[in-house]
């Protein structure tokens, strides 16, 4: 009788104990981990917020990571070193294409004759779309006030268009340059109406 | 140096410029965005149909990219945003719209799996809420500039 009282015990105890036990997963538990790295130009540092569930993670300074498990909130927000963030993200981190460069070409009044100071800087340009991979160019024309905002939508359409045409002569698909006129609307410089000033008749080239 | 007949297409330009508002002036690109690296065995998904993106390759809205266990691609979008994506990894782009000067803003991403890198353009920039990356388990905001993201499915 006391034996079996014991083997009683001893199987009640055992139960109690695997019932403890938390189940153990039966296939790998999907998970991310997030990174704020700093910018790859700049070295600036932003911030990422990480929401699942009903939780949240705000990622604020360079390398801050936190990983999250499918059906839980994010994890603890901790910093990693450069090399775990090397290891686990170096190869996409090489591959990250260039950043968008930008340059201003200014004109003569009211027509497309680029400044000599501009004409001579536009070899460079098309020099760097020529070294880029696979490059896209957007063109804003730009107008100081001089004349009506409607004339001024043309004339800007025009000075961007006249770049467009060089960089087309130069090779690049037409299909791959993106040209708008902001007219007078976008003055580099603010200024009263009818009023000639030679920072604002430009053309913005960005390649990227 | 300007053809005459450039001229005159300047002309009426200017002329369809009078009639249109500003932001119809704008001649629209018909991608989002330009592949500028594709290695190894990757392949793209767009309308149910199966290519072979090579640099250069314009990509579209819902285009979904893939890459082997040997395979990357990376995407300069046309704000400015670039994405690289390392092997075995699937990437859906997809919402983005990009136009400031009405105010349409929008850019979502889908990861499935795989390694991404986002740094980004000029949306994040001019509308930080108009971003969201998306996994299977978490959605991140933006407030710039770059987020390194590691799926497990």
């Amino acid at each position: 009788m006391t034996a079996r009282r014991l083997v009683v015990i001893v199987v009640l105890a055992l139960a109690a104990a695997c019932a403890r036990r938390p189940p153990q997963p039966v296939a790998p538990v999907a998970q991310d981990l997030v990174v704020l790295a700093p910018d790859p130009g700049t070295g600036e540092v932003g911030g990422l917020l990480v929401t699942s569930g009903a939780g949240q993670a705000e990622l604020t300074e360079a390398r801050a990571s936190t990983t999250v498990i499918s059906g839980q909130g994010p994890g603890p927000v901790t910093v990693l070193d450069e090399a775990t963030v090397q290891q686990t993200f170096g190869a996409v981190l090489a591959l990250v294409p260039d950043g968008a460069e930008r340059f201003e070409l200014y004109f003569e009044t009211g027509g497309d004759t680029l400044t000599a100071e501009s004409a001579a800087q536009l070899p460079s340009v098309i020099a760097r779309v020529r070294a880029r991979v696979a490059p896209e160019v957007s063109i804003i024309g730009h107008t100081d006030t001089t004349g009506t905002a409607e004339s001024n939508v043309a004339l800007g359409l025009e000075r961007a268009g006249l770049i467009r045409d060089l960089l087309v002569g130069d090779g690049l698909d037409v299909s791959l340059i993106e040209v708008v006129s902001h007219g007078e609307s976008d003055p580099l410089v603010p200024t009263p109406d009818n009023t000639a000033e030679g920072r604002n008749r430009r053309v913005e080239v960005t390649i990227r | 140096m300007i053809a005459p007949s450039f001229r005159r297409c300047g002309l009426l330009l200017g002329v369809l410029a009078l009639v249109l508002p500003l932001t119809a002036a704008a001649q629209s690109l018909p991608g989002i965005g330009r592949i500028k690296v594709a290695t190894g065995r990757v392949s793209l998904i767009r309308s149910g149909q199966t290519v072979v993106p090579v640099v250069g390759d314009v990509v579209y809205e819902s285009d979904v990219l893939h890459t082997d266990a040997d395979g990357q691609l990376a995407v300069t979008l046309r704000d400015e945003t670039r994405l690289s994506l390392g092997p075995g990894s699937d990437l859906n782009l997809a919402a983005f719209a990009y136009d400031p000067a009405a105010g349409r803003l929008s850019l979502v991403v889908r990861v499935a799996r795989g390694i991404l890198s986002y740094v980004s353009g000029r949306i994040a920039k001019l509308m930080p809420d108009a971003v969201r990356l998306e996994t299977p388990t978490s959605v991140i905001g933006v407030r710039g500039t770059h987020a390194l993201i590691r799926v497990q499915p």
